[in-house]
């Protein structure tokens, strides 16, 4: 079970509320870039020791596609947005007007693509906090892998863990219309950005 | 005999040894899976198993002839550098002085251990080639960290851009390395 570790229920619910207002500016960006319907999940808010961020998304062992940005304001946070295989090559297909077939082989093209995909979520998300904040924030150029889902989270994990002991991440969850499987956004703010988002929503 | 547990496939684990804590991370069977910032020593029939080593680094410290051996999952390469201070097992190189006393006391002969690491990836391609490489960073530091013990270091396996799963196994030392369906020993 997660320990709040000094969190009150309220501010825990503020910045679930961010990972709506970020996730819904995002999804709506992918919607109107791939001309479907993407629907947002209520979004979680976890406070966990950093090692624990691998495992706590999922099958650690499933291959995944990752997409990694530092998230410039005050301080650097991390965003991630993580696609399942199937998700992933969907979203190059509609975004390129390719079409894959059985072995779903990922290739250049298709790198660039889910890049570009999470660096307009990525962007939007931002903007909409940045709104908030009343200050810029902005994603740094993105950084794409396929491999492991615990593999990859290990990237962020460690960066935060230089930074901090206990982090706070806010995941947003979404699917397209026509795929079954979930990708979901990770927003982890740096200290700063989190005091100051919770004090401009007055619950601090 | 009665105070071992025999498993499904007839190997002995000793029951009655107070170095061996059983967690919730541990499978029943026998492998025992090292999770993110921690390690283990064991036995000799028991297994150990790392999943999903990305930028993170997998020690394989071991003394054949005593049979024991240790497998540490660090994530982070200075201890002098990290902010946590409670948990050494999460840094290349604390962890490895750790393991060391740990496997002495098990009965290993520090002249006789052994080292093979693997992981250590850069799992994430970045257009901008600037960002600090985290997997290089730790493999570095646990390769002069085991320098500066006089561990000899039998064999590596690091960098790269995929994600590793590894078992090692005690008995006769042997570090097996899946990336994505392929199989390699080290």
């Amino acid at each position: 079970m997660v320990d709040n570790s000094g969190y009150k229920e309220i501010e825990i619910d503020a910045l679930k509320e961010i990972g709506s207002i970020g996730g819904l500016h995002a999804s709506t960006a992918i919607a109107n870039l791939i001309k479907k319907d993407v629907m947002v999940e209520v979004s979680d808010c976890f406070i966990a020791k950093a090692e624990t961020i691998p495992t706590s998304f999922g099958d650690r062992e499933e291959i995944v596609a990752g997409v990694y940005l530092d998230a410039y304001s005050k301080g650097k946070g991390c965003m991630m947005m993580i696609l399942p295989m199937k998700m992933a090559v969907k979203l190059s297909d509609y975004m390129t007007g390719r079409q894959h077939h059985e072995p779903w082989l990922f290739d250049e093209e298709d790198y660039s693509a889910i890049a570009e995909i999470g660096n307009i979520c990525a962007s939007s998300y931002l903007s909409a906090i940045s709104k908030i904040l009343d200050h810029v924030m902005l994603p740094s150029p993105p950084g794409v892998a396929v491999g492991m889902l615990g593999a990859i989270l290990q990237y962020p994990a460690s960066l935060v863990a230089e930074m901090s002991d206990y982090i706070v991440a806010i995941r947003t969850e979404f699917t397209i219309e026509d795929t079954r499987y979930p990708g979901f956004i990770l927003y982890i703010p740096d200290p700063v950005s989190q005091r100051e988002i919770l004090e401009k929503l007055g619950v601090v | 005999m009665t105070d071992d547990v025999r498993n499904g496939n007839g190997l002995v684990r000793p029951q009655s040894n107070d170095l061996l804590q059983f967690t919730p991370s541990m499978t029943c069977k026998n492998e025992i899976i090292v999770g993110v910032a921690e390690f283990y020593t064991v036995p000799a029939p028991q297994m150990l198993m790392c999943i999903g080593l990305g930028s993170c680094v997998g020690i394989a410290i071991y003394d054949v002839r005593a049979g024991v051996a240790g497998l540490a999952h660090a994530m982070l390469p200075r201890f002098d550098d990290g902010k946590d201070k409670q948990n050494a097992a999460k840094y290349a190189d604390s962890v490895i002085y750790v393991m060391v006393d740990e496997l002495i006391e098990r009965g290993a002969t520090k002249a006789n251990l052994r080292a093979k690491i693997a992981g250590g990836a850069q799992m994430f391609q970045f257009i901008s080639s600037d960002t600090l490489n985290i997997g290089l960073r730790n493999s570095d530091v646990a390769k002069e960290t085991l320098k500066k013990e006089r561990i000899p270091l039998v064999a590596e396996d690091v960098g790269g851009t995929k994600g590793r799963t590894v078992r090692f196994n005690p008995t006769d030392g042997s570090y097996s390395i899946q990336i994505g369906g392929e199989y390699s020993w080290i």
